[in-house]
């Protein structure tokens, strides 16, 4: 009976060791492989990217080929190379992680081979930079079908950038198919969270510290319409809000779908603290509508978005411009001040401003600029910017604007790293795209979200929607905030200065 | 045991009987096929099956996935309704097989005839229903399947192990309701069948009810996210899963009884199996729906000539059927002709509502296709997916496809193409659609407008300006207007698109016409339209006969229809448009 045993093991053994061996023996290039005077268009596209030394594994795919041999050199020192025998490429995390250990701060060489009907081909090398700006743990975003004020399964993901894993932290299946949306984080933390639900049986705002989630409803206390855009105070007492009457209109025919705008909106301050909902007059008023509230590194300025209000919109949607401006804020009252300066940049005048950001060191603000009206991720010609606020003047973007929408954007904690939302893949399907903002001020070429399989975006018909990093895990659980949405409701006491 | 014994006949006092399971099962096969097709392909299209790593793990990852998956996998067959009958009329022999196997391991020589049929009959009547979806068949029959295995191991010990490691296998496959429902039958029958139950085997049902209680729990913290009222019972039609612990109870009672030589038995279980049947065919066969889903698979193919076919049957329609009439009848050039052939009340069911079912928005958006409003027709499209199960289904690819091919889309195309290619069927139609977006060019439009669900007919208007020489456009806004009884409007785009001078002008844009001349529309002033004599007759004898009814007019309403038939002048007069009912004025 041994015998049997130890026959069937051997057989097992070498049977298994066979079948490695042959995968692991993939038809190479050989000498005679033709060289190709061009780069490889490979997708996603990394070519000539910044990443950090953290990030997954750039697996990528070249369309046309049927195997991929890829090098990555130091120098001249081959760092690992790839053999798989498929067009895509898979590489292994740990094989990953020491290369991009080996190469932090310096320029790693990529060279593949691709192989087709005519056998293969030898493609000019490209590089690609690793920083040693690590860029934070995880990313949390929505994921929606691009569709159009409707929805059936929202989920907000984490993700973590060192790795393929994601996971649902929310998901409106437990919450009446219910709209999730405007998470936003107090200082990068995993923990300290807010977003606001929408169901049928009453949502609220939802606010989250460690365990304790409470579900308040702020309203504005002017209009009693429920907030929208949030951003909350470093100091973390307060949150801003705009409140927005949204109506959306649908084009006829451009690629352009839809067009979303405010028939009015204003700003609130939530005291989380005291309970109370600040609104001041001066910032409620039918003259201007205010929107994208967001706070400097230092707490101490408010900055948002500012238009004249007009009527007719759906004849002169075109003619509705926001500015962008400011105004002090006072930590101790929680009052804005009655003083608004608004911010004129050279060129832009005729264009209107949305998604205010500070970079965590107070110097530079990212924007989103696009032709007229709120919404920016419906416009084709909506393109990120940057100003320095120490000197007024623009950063150059160019490297990571396309033709189609870029929209929303967030700073990483270091300031290093934005990620923004863009619809360049196919005009549609909003994907996350990172850039490296190194310390001269400069911005590298952006690249993808990373995939385990690198055809998932193609594949993929959901909408990545709101990136906002945070330093950590989001560690409370979907049934956890579940109860948090399905508890009892919170008002506010509201403070308003006439 | 004697082969006779097999179809649980009594001697040769019954041996015709032998021959009811082929009938069964013939009938089954034909009326699916000839009776139920628009449903079978309903379930194809509104299915989803994709060879791609996304799509398997989305399936898997609910409770009883792979089941979900095979069957979603068999559901493609249905495209052809041949074969979906096919599909349905093997799982029902299978379980018809599978109930036979199971009296036979437990030795049960005596059934009533009804526990050896109720299975089999009822699974007939699963699919029946517009959300029933194949799996719910295939997990029924996997659930005895697996009730069978275990039967299969002789040794009891054996057994009761065996139906501990196989959960890991029965979860994958089957959902929480069914696992509920085998396990309950396992544990009934080693109670029932299978002699006195010893301390240990005691343990053995206490580990799986612990199993049946945290396996959802489980499975919600680590796999996929549950909600609470889904954990154990996640639709009602899975209560269709308690057949198989009922088919037990009644298997053990019958044969306390020795039922198996008595007529009465077979009577009694004729009598009840029928009862069941008419019950189940009460509530869950609708030939209404099934006209629907026929004409919306002669839409979705662009069998015109079909839909009115299948309209001509009709007694009674819904918005839904009026409003594939109209595409039809748009499409086919004929609307103005025969407009008021069917019950058109208002202008409601010309353009459907957003938000409404899969079925509803995955059919709405194909009049805007047409109208070459490629953006609302996508609008539809996605509305359509959301309200799909799959977040997709091969009917809204297919759309999305045709209609960003039409706009000229090409990445998009493509995208939507590439996913629909790693499906089983459908490898010739994206061959056919990329070549027809090869020679497709970019739409280009200079004056781009708002499509505003609240003006519609100002939208409307923009439309049939713009494409003033497209027919299906013309017809189906000139309809509209008479359908609002928006004389001013009709008549100004009449003049302005219809070319009156050369063409027939179709009866009922005459009878509206007419009614304008009389009220001296200034737009048609001066204009000599050929009116056909008939029109001009019939018009004459209902203003003679309103003439006459003048003061009373609800008693002339009869007589003027009866007499003139359906007119633009008695919808004019008659038809309240406020209503959004449609279920026949006619």
């Amino acid at each position: 009976m041994k015998n049997v045993q130890r026959f069937v093991g051997r057989a097992i053994g070498l049977s298994i060791g066979f079948i490695v061996a042959l995968l692991s023996c993939q038809e190479g290039p050989g000498d005679d492989a033709r060289q190709v005077n061009e780069y490889p268009f490979i997708s996603p596209d990394y070519r000539f990217v910044t990443i950090p030394v953290n990030i997954a594994p750039l697996n990528f795919t070249l369309p046309g080929s049927s195997a991929l041999r890829v090098d990555f050199l130091l120098g001249d020192e081959l760092l690992f190379s790839a053999n798989r025998g498929k067009k895509q490429t898979d590489f292994s995390l740990r094989t990953w992680r020491k290369m991009l250990a080996k190469a932090k701060d310096r320029t790693i060489t990529v060279q593949i081979w691709a192989k087709n009907d005519e056998g293969w081909s030898r493609y000019k090398p490209f590089t690609i930079d690793v920083t040693g700006d690590s860029i934070d743990a995880t990313v949390v975003y929505r994921l929606i079908e691009p569709g159009y004020g409707m929805w059936n399964r929202l989920t907000i993901n984490q993700r973590n950038l060192s790795t393929f894993e994601e996971r649902v932290v929310f998901d409106n299946s437990l919450v009446e198919n219910g709209c999730m949306n405007c998470h936003v984080f107090l200082n990068y933390s995993p923990a300290r969270f807010m977003m606001h639900v929408r169901k049928k049986s009453g949502g609220g705002t939802i606010i989250a510290d460690g365990e304790s989630i409470v579900k308040v409803d702020v309203r504005n206390p002017f209009t009693g319409q429920s907030v929208t855009y949030p951003h909350w105070h470093p100091g973390g007492r307060y949150i801003a809000y705009s409140s927005n009457d949204t109506q959306q209109f649908f084009y006829a025919h451009s690629d352009q779908r839809i067009e979303v705008y405010d028939r009015s909106s204003d700003l609130v301050i939530y005291d989380i603290q005291e309970n109370r909902l600040l609104a001041d007059s001066l910032f409620n008023d039918a003259t201007y509508w205010e929107t994208f509230p967001a706070w400097s590194a230092d707490g101490k300025w408010l900055y948002f978005c500012r238009a004249q209000a007009i009527d007719s919109l759906d004849k002169r949607i075109t003619t509705l411009k926001y500015r962008l401006c400011r105004t002090a804020f006072d930590e101790n009252t929680g009052r804005l001040s009655h003083r608004v300066d608004t911010l004129t940049i050279a060129g832009e005048e005729e264009k209107s401003v949305s998604f205010p950001r500070i970079s965590p060191d107070g110097r530079y603000l990212l924007y989103t600029l696009s032709d007229f009206a709120t919404f920016p991720i419906w416009h084709k010609e909506a393109d990120l910017r940057m100003i320095d606020l120490n000197t007024g003047e623009s950063v150059d973007l160019s490297t990571v604007n396309s033709d189609c929408a870029e929209g929303y954007h967030s700073w990483s904690s270091t300031g290093r790293w934005i990620v923004f939302s863009s619809r360049r893949d196919d005009g549609l399907y909003t994907r996350f795209y990172f850039a490296y903002f190194d310390r001269n001020g400069k911005v590298h070429k952006p690249f993808i979200l990373p995939q385990q399989n690198p055809e998932f975006y193609h594949l993929f018909l959901k909408s990545y929607n709101i990136p906002e990093f945070v330093n950590g895990e989001i560690q409370l659980t979907p049934y956890e905030w579940k109860e948090g949405v399905n508890g009892s409701l919170v008002v506010p006491k509201n403070s308003v200065n006439e | 045991m004697s082969s006779n014994s097999l179809y649980m006949v009594s001697g040769g006092r019954f041996r015709y009987l032998a021959y009811i399971p082929f009938l069964f099962f013939l009938t089954c096969f034909l009326f699916w096929t000839i009776g139920y097709p628009g449903h079978l392909v309903y379930k194809e299209s509104s299915s989803l099956f994709l060879f791609t790593s996304e799509y398997f793990y989305n399936t898997v990852s609910s409770p009883g996935g792979l089941g979900m998956y095979v069957a979603n996998f068999l559901t493609q067959f249905f495209l052809w309704p041949w074969a979906g009958a096919l599909l349905i009329v093997l799982l029902t022999i299978t379980l018809w097989l599978l109930t036979r196997a199971i009296i036979r391991r437990l030795k049960i020589t005596d059934a009533l005839p009804l526990f050896v049929w109720l299975p089999t009959v009822v699974s007939g009547f699963i699919l029946l229903t517009i959300p029933a979806v194949v799996a719910d068949l295939l997990q029924f029959v996997i659930l005895f399947a697996f009730y069978w295995g275990y039967l299969s191991v002789s040794s009891r010990s054996r057994r009761l192990g065996s139906a501990l490691t196989g959960f890991v296998l029965a979860v994958l496959f089957l959902p929480e309701a069914a696992l509920i429902a085998l396990y309950t039958t396992i544990i009934l029958s080693e109670i029932l069948f299978f002699g006195k139950i010893r301390f240990r085997e005691w343990a053995f049902f206490i580990l799986y009810t612990l199993m049946l209680i945290l396996c959802p729990i489980v499975w919600r913290r680590y796999i996929s996210i549950l909600d609470d009222s889904v954990l154990y019972i996640a639709y009602p039609d899975q209560w269709f899963f308690v057949l198989l612990p009922v088919t037990l109870l009644g298997l053990w009672f019958s044969r306390c009884f020795h039922w198996r030589s008595s007529l009465a038995g077979w009577l009694v279980s004729l009598a009840i199996l029928i009862g069941v049947g008419v019950k189940l065919g009460a509530d869950r066969y609708n030939a209404f729906e099934e006209a629907l889903l026929q004409m919306d698979d002669a839409i979705d193919r662009g069998e015109w000539e079909r839909v009115m076919t299948i309209a001509d049957r009709q007694q009674i329609f819904s918005r839904q059927m009026i409003y594939y009439i109209a595409v039809a009848l748009a499409n086919r050039g004929e609307l103005g002709e025969r407009l008021f052939d069917y019950p058109m009340v208002g202008v409601n069911p010309f353009y459907m509502p957003r938000g409404h079912s899969y079925l509803s928005s995955s059919s709405a958006g194909q009049i805007f296709t047409c109208m070459k409003v490629h953006n609302a027709g996508l609008v539809y499209t996605f509305d359509a997916s959301m309200n799909n199960r799959y977040d997709s289904s091969f009917r809204t690819l297919k759309n999305l496809i045709r209609m960003n091919s039409a706009k000229g889309n090409r990445i998009l195309a493509v995208k939507y193409l590439d996913l629909l290619d790693r499906s089983l069927l459908y490898g010739d139609w994206v061959k056919q659609q990329r070549v027809l977006l090869e020679q497709q060019k970019k739409s280009e439009y200079e004056d781009e407008f708002f499509l505003g669900y609240g003006t519609l007919h100002d939208y409307m208007e923009t439309v049939l300006i713009r494409n003033p020489d497209d027919l299906f456009i013309r017809d189906y806004v000139l309809s509209t207007c008479l359908l609002e009884k928006d004389l001013t409007r009709f008549c100004r785009l009449f003049v302005q698109t219809f070319p009156y001078r050369t063409q027939p002008i179709p009866k009922y844009y005459q009878e509206a016409l007419l009614v304008a001349l009389d009220m001296q529309n200034p737009t048609l002033k001066g204009i000599d339209f050929k009116f056909s004599d008939d029109v001009k007759v019939r018009y004459a004898q209902f203003n003679g006969m309103v003439n006459m009814a003048r003061g009373n007019l609800e008693q002339a309403m009869g007589r003027l229809r009866s007499q003139l038939g359906n007119s633009w002048w008695f919808y004019y007069l008659f038809v309240n448009i406020d209503q959004i009912s449609v279920d026949g004025w006619n």
